[in-house]
C-alpha cells in the first residue's frame, strides 16, 4: 500500500512539470487602446488563456496559456478576426517552469 | 409677369436682402438669375414673403412655414392638415402660457419676500433665489451628462456590448449596440433634438461593415448605420427611417472621419447633415496608457441658421472607457462618454 502510494505522488509530481505555452501574433490595423480591449477581453474568456498582453508599439498581442492548454492557429486568428483585425505571423514558445 | 431685384422685394416687403438669401437657401422662396448672376424674382414673392411673415408671428418655424407653403400650392392637401400643425402651435403655446405663469408667479413671491427698504444686497432674497435656481440649473446639466454617445467606432468585437451617450449642440443621443458578428452590431438608437423640448426619435438601428483596411501602422474602416423607428415632435408622430455612413482612418498618431446622415420622418423631418474630424495624438500613448487626442469636429447643417459649427474638443480614453468634451462655435458644451464591455 505504501508503495502504491508512493508511485501515485511521484506519478502526480512528474506529471506536473507541464510546459506552459505563450503565443506571440503580430496584429495588423492595431492603432487604438480602446478598441484593441476587444481582443484582450476575447481571449480571456477562453477558459485556457491565463492572461493576455496587448502591445500597440509592437504591433503584438502575447497569449500566456494555462498549464497544458493551447489554441491552434486558426483558432487565434478566429479571435483576432472577430476582434476587428488580421493577423500577421503567428509564433510559440514553451515556458520549461515546472507547475507550482 | 413683372420681375423685381433683390433690393425691390427687401423694400417692398421689409424684409433685408440677407434674410431673403436666407429664406432662398432655405427654399422657402425661389429666384432667377440674369445674365450678370444678380437674383430677380416674380413679383408673386412679395405674397410668398408676407405668408411667411405671417405664418412666423404665429410663432411656426421656417421648417414649418415651408410644409404650410407646400400645403398651401398642393392641389390634393387639405384644411386638415393645416389644422393638424396648427393645433399642435396651440399646444406649444399652452405649455409657453403654463410656464410664464410659473414665473410669474414665482416672481410674485420674491417681490412679497422682499424687504424694499435699506437691507444689503447681501441678504436679497431676489438675488438668492436666484444663486439657488443658478445652482440647481447647474445641478441638471452635470445630471445631464452623467445620464449622458461617442461613437469610437459603430462595431467592436463579436459578443461585445457598447453604451455611449453624446451631448452636443444638435441635442442627446444614446446607442446601445451588440456586436454579432465582425462586420454587423444591432442595437438601439435614440435621439432628442435640440431646439425642441418634445422632438426626438427612438428606434433599432443596424451597423455594417462595408469595408475594412487593417494595415501594419493604421486602420481604415467604412460603416453603414442604418435605422428605423418613430420620431414624436409636440403632437405630431411620425414613422421615420435613417441612414448614415461613417468612413474614418487612423494611426497612433492621426485620425481623420467623415460621417453624412440622412433623416425621413414625414412632415416632421427631412434631414441631411454631416461631420468630419481631425484629431492628433499629443503622446504615443501604449495599450495600458490614459489615451489622449486633440480633435476637431465640423458640423454642417445646410437648413440650420449656424450652418456650420466647429467644435474643438479632447478625447480621454484607458482601457474600456472614453470620454470627450468640447466646447462649440455656437457656444454649447459636448461631452461624450462609452463604455465598452
Amino acid at each position: 500500500m505504501k508503495k502504491l502510494l508512493l508511485a501515485s505522488v511521484l506519478f502526480f509530481a512528474l506529471s506536473g512539470a507541464a510546459h506552459a505555452e505563450t503565443i506571440k501574433a503580430t496584429v495588423n490595423g492595431m492603432v487604438c487602446a480602446f478598441c484593441a480591449t476587444g481582443i484582450e477581453k476575447s481571449f480571456t474568456a477562453l477558459p485556457e488563456v491565463d492572461h493576455v498582453k496587448v502591445d500597440l508599439e509592437e504591433k503584438l498581442v502575447t497569449i500566456n496559456m494555462k498549464q497544458g492548454q493551447t489554441l491552434d492557429d486558426d483558432h487565434v486568428e478566429k479571435v483576432i478576426t472577430d476582434a476587428g483585425y488580421s493577423t500577421n505571423g503567428i509564433v510559440r514558445e514553451k515556458n520549461d517552469e515546472p507547475t507550482k | 409677369m413683372e420681375r423685381i431685384t433683390i433690393g425691390k422685394l427687401a423694400e417692398m416687403t421689409g424684409i433685408s436682402a440677407d434674410t431673403l438669401r436666407y429664406y432662398e437657401k432655405m427654399k422657402l422662396i425661389g429666384a432667377d438669375r440674369t445674365e450678370a448672376g444678380y437674383r430677380i424674382y416674380s413679383s408673386d414673392t412679395v405674397g410668398v414673403v408676407r405668408f411667411i411673415l405671417g405664418a412666423k408671428a404665429l410663432n411656426f418655424t421656417l421648417e414649418e412655414i415651408r410644409v404650410l407653403l407646400t400645403l398651401e400650392s398642393s392641389d390634393k392637401a387639405s384644411c386638415a392638415q393645416v389644422l393638424k400643425r396648427t393645433e399642435s402651435k396651440i399646444a406649444e403655446a399652452e405649455t409657453k402660457i403654463q410656464e410664464l405663469k410659473e414665473v410669474k408667479k414665482v416672481l410674485s413671491r420674491l417681490v412679497k419676500e422682499c424687504p424694499a427698504d435699506n437691507t444689503p444686497t447681501a441678504c436679497c432674497p431676489i438675488l438668492d433665489h436666484i444663486k439657488g435656481a443658478a445652482k440647481v440649473a447647474m445641478a441638471s446639466f452635470i445630471f445631464i451628462l452623467a445620464a449622458g454617445t461617442a461613437q469610437a467606432k459603430p462595431i467592436s468585437y463579436v459578443g461585445g456590448t457598447m453604451v455611449m451617450q453624446e451631448n452636443d449642440e444638435t441635442g442627446h443621443t444614446f446607442a446601445l449596440d451588440y456586436t454579432v458578428t465582425p462586420k454587423l452590431a444591432v442595437g438601439l438608437y435614440a435621439k432628442k433634438e435640440a431646439g425642441g423640448d418634445d422632438f426626438y426619435t427612438v428606434g433599432p438601428q443596424v451597423n455594417t461593415l462595408i469595408k475594412r483596411w487593417n494595415l501594419p501602422d493604421g486602420q481604415g474602416n467604412i460603416f453603414n448605420m442604418t435605422g428605423a423607428g418613430i420620431t414624436h415632435d409636440g403632437n405630431d408622430n411620425e414613422a421615420s427611417v435613417w441612414t448614415g455612413f461613417l468612413a474614418d482612418y487612423e494611426t497612433r498618431r492621426v485620425f481623420i472621419s467623415y460621417e453624412p446622415r440622412f433623416m425621413y420622418a414625414g412632415d416632421i423631418d427631412k434631414s441631411f447633415w454631416q461631420r468630419a474630424r481631425v484629431g492628433v495624438a499629443p503622446y504615443l500613448a501604449n495599450y495600458d496608457d490614459l489615451n489622449t487626442w486633440l480633435m476637431v469636429q465640423v458640423d454642417h447643417h445646410p437648413t440650420k441658421d449656424d450652418n456650420v459649427v466647429v467644435t474643438p474638443l479632447v478625447r480621454f480614453f484607458y482601457k474600456t472607457t472614453l470620454i470627450e468634451a468640447g466646447y462649440s462655435s455656437n457656444d454649447h458644451v459636448m461631452f461624450n462618454w462609452q463604455l465598452q464591455f
